[in-house]
C-alpha cells in the first residue's frame, strides 16, 4: 500500500472504523462484543486486518482500543430499560434460538470478555450486574409474563 | 406503656448498634482487601465518573424493575445494586486510605509542613471515612436507592482529597509545599 493512502492519525483510523464497520452494526451492545472480539485473549492487544492495512498496525490498535473503551462506557451508562432493549436487538440479530442464547449467556457469562483492560472496576461491576439483570428480565418476559413497562 | 416504649427503643438502639459494628468491621476488612487489590492494579488515577455513581444510587432502574411485577426480579435487582454500591464505597474508602498513606509518607520527608493544612486534610479524611461508614451501613440496611445525595457528597470529598494530594505532590516536586 502506498504512503499516500496510509494515514497515520489515530483519529482518522477511529473515524474509518466508525464509518466502515461500527455504523453497520445495529446496536451498541453488538458493537461492544465485536470490538472485544478484535482483542487477543492472551496478549490483550487489538487486531483488525483491514484497519491495519489502511493505517499502521499500531494506529489501528489504538483506534480499536479507544472505540472499545467508549462503547463500553456508553453501554455501562444505559438505564436498565434501554439495556434490555439493546440485548433484545442483539439477540434478534444473532439469529440464535432465544432460549438457548439466554441460557448460554446466563451460564457462561461470555459478556465478561467485553470489559476493556483499563476499565474502572466499579463501572466493570455495574456493567456485569446490569447485563445479568437484563438477561433475567428478558427470560422473565419470554416465560410469558405480559408486563412491559 | 412508657416503660415498654423505652425498652423497645433500647432494643432497637442496641440492634442498630450491632448492625453498625458488624457493618463497620466488614467494611474495614473489605476496604483493606480493596486497598491491597488497588495497590496491585494501580487504579488510583481513575475515579468512577459521577454519572455512573448517579446511576448506581438512582431510583429510575428500581422503578422500571418494580413495574415488571416480579418479586424475584426485584430481589435480584436489590441484591445486584447493593453489591455494586458497596463495592464503590469500598473503592473510594480504599483509594483515600492509600492516598493518605502516601501523603503521610511524603509529609515525613517534607521540611516546611503547615499545621493548618495538615489538620484540614486529616479532618477531611476523617469526615470522608465516617461518611463511607454511614453509606455502608445505610446500603446494607436499606439498599442504595435514595442515597444519591450522600454518595455525591462522598465522591466530591474524595475528589478534593485526591486533588489536594496531587497538589501536594506537585508542590513537593517543585520544592514548595503550599496550598494543599
Amino acid at each position: 500500500m502506498g504512503a499516500s493512502v496510509r494515514l497515520v492519525s489515530v483519529q482518522d483510523a477511529y473515524d474509518d472504523l466508525l464509518q466502515r464497520t461500527l455504523s453497520r452494526i445495529p446496536c451498541d451492545l453488538a458493537r461492544l462484543i465485536y470490538l472485544a472480539s478484535t482483542r487477543d485473549y492472551n496478549s490483550g492487544t487489538y487486531h483488525h486486518e483491514g484497519l491495519a492495512a489502511r493505517f499502521q498496525a499500531d494506529t489501528a490498535r489504538k483506534a480499536l482500543e479507544i472505540a472499545h473503551r467508549q462503547v463500553f462506557y456508553a453501554v455501562s451508562a444505559y438505564p436498565l430499560e434501554d439495556l434490555v432493549r439493546e440485548l433484545e436487538t442483539y439477540l434478534q440479530t444473532s439469529r440464535e434460538n432465544p432460549d438457548e442464547f439466554l441460557r448460554a449467556w446466563q451460564k457462561l457469562e461470555p459478556y465478561r470478555v467485553a470489559i476493556p483492560l483499563e476499565a474502572n472496576p466499579t463501572i466493570a461491576r455495574l456493567f456485569l450486574s446490569n447485563i445479568r439483570l437484563a438477561l433475567a428480565i428478558l427470560r422473565f418476559r419470554r416465560e410469558g409474563h405480559p408486563t412491559h413497562p | 406503656m412508657g416503660i415498654s416504649i423505652a425498652v423497645a427503643a433500647a432494643v432497637l438502639l442496641f440492634l442498630l448498634f450491632v448492625v453498625w459494628v458488624k457493618s463497620a468491621l466488614a467494611h474495614e476488612e473489605r476496604a483493606s482487601a480493596a486497598s491491597e487489590s488497588l495497590k496491585r492494579e494501580g487504579e488510583f488515577a481513575s475515579p468512577c465518573p459521577p454519572e455512573f455513581i448517579t446511576q448506581i444510587f438512582a431510583k429510575k432502574d428500581l422503578e422500571y424493575v418494580s413495574a415488571l411485577g416480579s418479586p424475584q426480579l426485584k430481589r435480584l435487582f436489590a441484591q445486584e445494586r447493593k453489591s455494586v454500591a458497596l463495592f464503590w464505597v469500598q473503592q473510594i474508602s480504599a483509594q483515600i486510605r492509600q492516598i493518605m498513606r502516601e501523603h503521610l509518607q511524603a509529609s515525613r520527608s517534607s521540611k516546611d509542613l503547615e499545621f493548618a493544612t495538615e489538620t484540614g486534610i486529616l479532618l477531611r479524611y476523617g469526615g470522608l471515612q465516617f461518611l463511607c461508614g454511614v453509606l455502608f451501613v445505610s446500603i446494607e440496611l436499606a439498599g442504595p436507592q435514595g442515597l444519591q445525595g450522600l454518595a455525591a457528597r462522598a465522591d466530591t470529598w474524595a475528589r478534593r482529597i485526591r486533588d489536594a494530594q496531587l497538589g501536594f505532590h506537585a508542590a513537593k516536586e517543585t520544592g514548595r509545599v503550599h496550598g494543599v
